[in-house]
């Protein structure tokens, strides 16, 4: 079926222009108005459209610098990973919950054992609970399963109750503003993140919220509702005359709190993250079980030799590898000490030896995680005929002047997928990196366009060849947006006439067009518009293009900061393209999505790699074929 | 005349309240209320020095503490809060006794409808040196008559649809004063009052923090506050006329301390976590970065001076101050540190530029600073958890506002509800003597002129 539009791209008013001489990106008019035949998407046999696909944590070897083989390449990357160990479906071994983002709850299933753990990806939203800011499972009604709590909007609690077994949870319809014995809803700064427990043995729960005094609220239950629920009455503003100040004796932040019996004599010791404190103290008990003392000095942990993060630790203690001990765990979100030394090192785990806690890891699930925002982008980087990696990132977690572009080398064989890390590209100097490549000199290589943050995107020739690239700054060319951030480029042949033009993606999230009016040897890109088709996806447009409905034109794919990336079918053709919205791709994309296609499994359709907020890789594997 | 009256009364009562008390009751101040209060509730206010109950205009001219009588807010009001809320602990609870319940809801009710003199007139109606100050604990705004420095009025969001914990944190007030914005950071809101203090816009917005005007166009800075486990990275760019929203990237976590220099051209922007400033021409849309060497010092607000020249701003971990030369506005020059200590929080320069002032908050200080000589001039000790700062228009009164959440100000009275009560401090700028502690209510934080 076909139907007639006028093409709406290519008209600028005025020449834009920013006071340099770009010999060679340049700005010019150019009028395309007219009317284009249009047509519905391909529903012949290949490619099938929609394309349908399938979130994949696993599939490819990935092996890093190292040498060691990634567990769960494709999870996303940690940024402020708030973990809990529970064995939820009673197999006698824990299984572990992770919250990146506020709201959604991730799942990775103990699928080991009690003694060997070995966690599987279930899912990044957890039977959908929308928990908040913040979560923790905790048996709220002491029937035997893990209830779960968390906060509604803003700084209430909200309880999840588990209706189910031990063995097989069923979580019931949120309840909202859970009450205090009073009927008063439960109020706690959503910055700080509670903790439950029964600390005087008398059966009783007790409910510990931290306040940004660097005090502690402390609730006991008086006795359950009709429902069974926890009646919780406030017992003190001030437990135990407890005030934590911080490193430098200071108050305004955000919390963690949790117990342990970390010196084993019987009682609940307090473990306290904060985000003026860039380590974990511990407030040890030195009362009893049923009367507990923690009016003591909080004190740097482990003594001696006590940890050092960028803050704002959420710490646990469990019994992962079933040996008898607690070992601890702790997501590192963030404090005052430049989180983003911590976009990558943020889940540790320590094991406790008679030297002292011994340091396991920093990433307890390893995957592909270069920071935060990270930009894929793939590419025959060597010359051997397959895609290669590159994948870049906001900032550098080492260096704090400039971000860095990864290379994960494709060495797949005979259809075994592998990638293996290999020595970063020596593009410095700026943040929010975000390449795309091109033979833009028509000699056989490869060249490049990097998007940064705030300097415009960068052209870099490659001065070597095909299998061996030297990427070499040619200042002069730099393309500079009209007005805002985030340049994302992507090259495209969008009139068909042999040449790569260019689209950037950018903060506001609107599209730049510049048309090359040049040739594939010199080309000359022409800025037609710096609000292409009026197109706005809210912030961090990411633009792509493939032919996704297979009609032998190039549609438009653009990612952007909120949930869900944009298709706009190109309802014209290969030389006048159309673009007409068409909601989003079916796959949960995370924030900030960058989306890069490419047949990873050779099965003749386009796969999906995406980039996002947390500095990793989502893997979407295309299903048609 | 900006009519606070109207306002008030229609944001606390509601128009068909007032208008059917109006043609119900006149009351006769001098006849019915004020031989109440000399009788009955004079005995309660025998520690309140200076205060004259033998008009009208002594009774609202208050002490030598303060307001005894707040227009429209009763519950508010100290003549009211000492007949109701003293706790037993307070020798002054014995006399509560010889107040009726008939005598108290009298006087309350004159005070709900604007504590009026004979002539109907409304106390402080025409009072033009106003100082905001968020009431962060309670959910309200105070309006404090720099000339007289006592509470004028109060307005109660929880009577405006937000909730108990609204958590208003920072104040912006228009250039030509005829509104004024508040933060919400409990209920993620901006507000806009005019200056009738009657509320005309709101929106929503993520975790908003420190705010700032830019004194040449129609736009609003908003910065972020600790209240998320990971605040967006952007601030807030609004249309103070449509009250409408976008918002621009600073690249760092936690952007908070908040200012921009007087053309209007460049917004400055400091990290609780990162040692960065962003300086962002807002109108293209492009920051640049600019880092401070040492250990993290957790930048906790601007001020620039009147001329425009010179920034200051604090370090909450480190104690240190900086100076910027801001003179190219585009490119800022960190030209000074000095060590003042306990975590210096808002700022705030003289008129003349000579001095900046500011609370250490960890040291229950405030902090002079001569700004051409970048040395310490004068502390004013006595404050409980100093937070904002703000300056008469003569610069002859500093106002500095005291969190006190953990009672080191001990307060007037014993109340039964035991919270510790914050309060401004009023300074004499030249003697640096505190000269009132007005206490407004729990947590005082951010404050704004007019």
């Amino acid at each position: 079926m076909k139907s007639q539009k006028c093409l709406k791209w290519g008209i600028i008013p005025q020449v834009l222009g920013h006071g340099n001489s770009h010999f060679w990106w340049s700005f010019g008019l150019l009028f395309l108005i007219g009317c284009v035949s249009t047509r519905e998407p391909q529903t012949s046999d290949f490619p099938i459209f929609p394309p349908s696909y399938s979130q994949e944590i696993y599939g490819i070897t990935v092996i890093d610098t190292s040498g060691h083989t990634l567990q769960h390449p494709f999870h996303g990357g940690f940024n402020l990973p708030r973990p809990q160990l529970i064995d939820i479906d009673g197999d006698q071994d824990l299984d572990l919950f992770l919250q990146e983002l506020t709201g959604h709850l991730k799942f990775f299933e103990n699928t080991g054992t009690p003694t060997e753990p070995s966690f599987t990806w279930r899912s990044d939203r957890y039977r959908n609970l929308d928990i908040g800011e913040w979560y923790r499972f905790v048996d709220l009604d002491q029937d035997g399963d893990y209830d779960l709590i968390g906060e509604t909007i803003f700084s209430y609690l909200r309880l999840f109750r588990n209706d189910g077994s031990p063995t097989s949870p069923s979580f019931a319809t949120p309840l909202d503003s859970l009450p205090d014995a009073q009927g008063v809803p439960l109020f706690m700064d959503r910055q700080n993140i509670p903790t439950i427990i029964d600390l005087d043995c008398d059966g009783l729960l007790d409910l510990f919220i931290g306040r940004v005094s660097g005090t502690v609220l402390h609730y006991e239950s008086i006795g359950v509702d009709e429902s069974g629920l926890p009646k919780f009455e406030l017992v003190t503003d001030r437990f135990e005359d407890i005030e934590i100040l911080g490193m430098f004796a200071t108050l305004h932040g955000a919390n963690a709190l949790s117990f342990h019996d970390i010196d084993q004599d019987g009682d609940q010791d307090m473990f306290w993250g904060d985000f003026f404190e860039a380590g974990i103290l511990l407030i040890s008990n030195t009362g009893t079980c049923e009367i507990p003392n923690l009016r003591n000095e909080p004190i740097a942990f482990p003594a001696g030799n006590p940890i050092k993060t960028s803050g704002y630790n959420s710490v646990q203690f469990s019994d992962l590898n079933g040996d008898g001990t607690h070992e601890l765990f702790f997501g590192v979100l963030g404090g005052a000490f430049n989180p983003s030394s911590s976009s990558v090192d943020n889940f540790y785990h320590m094991d406790p030896t008679d030297e002292g806690l011994e340091l396991k890891t920093k990433t307890l699930l390893s995957g592909i995680d270069v920071g935060a925002d990270s930009y894929p982008v793939f590419a025959d980087l060597d010359g051997d005929g397959d895609q290669d990696l590159l994948i870049s990132n906001k900032i550098s977690p080492s260096d704090y002047a400039s971000a860095t572009i990864y290379y994960y080398e494709n060495t797949s064989v005979d259809g075994e997928l592998k990638w293996e890390q290999t020595d970063p590209l020596d593009i410095e100097g700026n943040y929010n990196l975000a390449p795309t490549l091109a033979d833009l000199d028509d000699d056989g290589d490869l060249d490049m366009l990097v998007g940064t943050w705030n300097k415009g995107s960068l052209y870099y020739q490659n001065v070597g060849t095909a299998e061996s690239p030297n990427f070499q700054l040619i200042e002069a060319n730099t393309v500079i947006l009209t007005r805002g951030s985030n340049s994302t480029p992507t090259f495209v042949d969008i009139d068909d006439d042999g040449d790569q033009d260019l689209f950037i993606g950018e903060s506001s999230g609107e599209l730049n067009f510049y048309l090359n009016n040049g040739n594939p040897k010199e080309p000359k890109f022409d800025l037609i518009s710096d609000n292409f088709e009026d197109i706005d996806v809210g912030r961090r447009s990411v633009p792509r293009f493939v032919d996704i409905d297979g009609d032998g034109d190039q549609d438009l794919i653009v990612g952007r900061e909120a949930d869900g990336v944009m298709l706009y079918l190109n309802n014209g053709t290969a030389q006048l393209p159309f673009f007409v919205e068409h909601g989003t791709i079916d796959a949960p994309f995370p924030l900030l999505a960058v989306p890069e296609f490419v047949d990873i499994d050779s099965d003749g359709d386009l796969d999906i790699f995406s980039g996002g907020h947390g500095g990793g890789l989502l893997f979407f594997r295309n299903l048609k074929f | 005349m900006r009519n606070l009256l109207s306002a008030i009364v229609t944001v606390l009562l509601g128009v068909t309240h007032v208008q059917a008390f109006a043609q119900t009751h006149q009351v006769a101040f001098s006849s019915e209320i004020l031989p109440i209060i000399q009788e009955k509730f004079a005995p309660l206010l025998a520690r309140e020095t200076g205060l004259s109950l033998d008009s009208w205009d002594g009774l609202m001219s208050g002490s030598d503490y303060g307001e005894v009588v707040i227009p429209y807010d009763p519950k508010g009001s100290l003549l009211i809060r000492l007949a109701t809320e003293l706790s037993d602990a307070d020798s002054l609870t014995s006399v509560t006794s010889d107040i009726s319940d008939t005598d108290l809801m009298t006087v309350q009710s004159w005070i709900e409808h604007g504590a009026p003199n004979d002539d109907g007139h409304i106390a402080f109606a025409e009072a033009e040196h106003l100082l905001y100050v968020c009431i962060q604990g309670e959910a309200k705004v105070a309006v404090i008559d720099m000339d007289t420095n006592v509470v004028i009025r109060t307005i109660d969001l929880q009577a405006l649809g937000f909730t108990a914990d609204a958590r208003p944190h920072h104040v912006a007030v228009e250039p030509d004063g005829s509104a004024f914005y508040v933060s919400l950071i409990g209920d993620d809101r901006v507000l806009k009052f005019d200056d009738n203090l009657e509320l005309i816009g709101q929106m929503p917005f993520e975790r908003p923090g420190m705010l700032v005007v830019s004194p040449t166009d129609s736009l609003l800075f908003v910065g972020r506050s600790m209240k998320a486990v990971n605040p967006p990275q952007r601030i807030g760019v609004v249309d103070r006329t449509m009250m409408s929203s976008d918002e621009l990237d600073v690249f760092f976590p936690r952007p908070h301390a908040l200012a921009i220099d007087p053309s209007g051209s460049y917004v400055y922007v400091g990290s609780l976590a990162e040692n960065r400033i962003a300086i962002v021409d807002h109108e293209a849309g492009v920051p640049e970065l600019q880092s401070i060497e040492g250990n993290t010092h957790t930048l906790v607000q601007f001020a620039v001076s009147p001329d425009g020249q010179t920034m200051v701003v604090g370090g909450q971990l480190t104690g240190q101050f900086f100076f910027f030369d801001i003179s190219n506005p585009a490119t800022p020059t960190l030209d000074e540190t000095i060590q003042v200590g306990m975590a210096p929080w808002h700022p705030v320069f003289s008129p003349d530029g000579e001095f900046a002032w500011f609370g250490n908050k960890m040291g229950n200080r405030a902090t002079v600073v001569d700004v051409s000589d970048r040395r310490i001039v004068g502390t004013v000790e006595g404050l409980s958890e100093p937070h904002g700062a703000a300056i008469s228009p003569d610069g002859k009164t500093v106002y500095i506002s005291n969190n006190n959440l953990n009672g080191a100000y001990s307060g007037q009275y014993q109340w039964r509800d035991n919270t510790p009560v914050g309060a401004i401090a009023v300074i004499d700028s030249e003697t640096r003597e505190i000269t009132k502690m007005l206490e407004v209510g729990h947590n005082p934080t951010g404050l704004g002129t007019r």
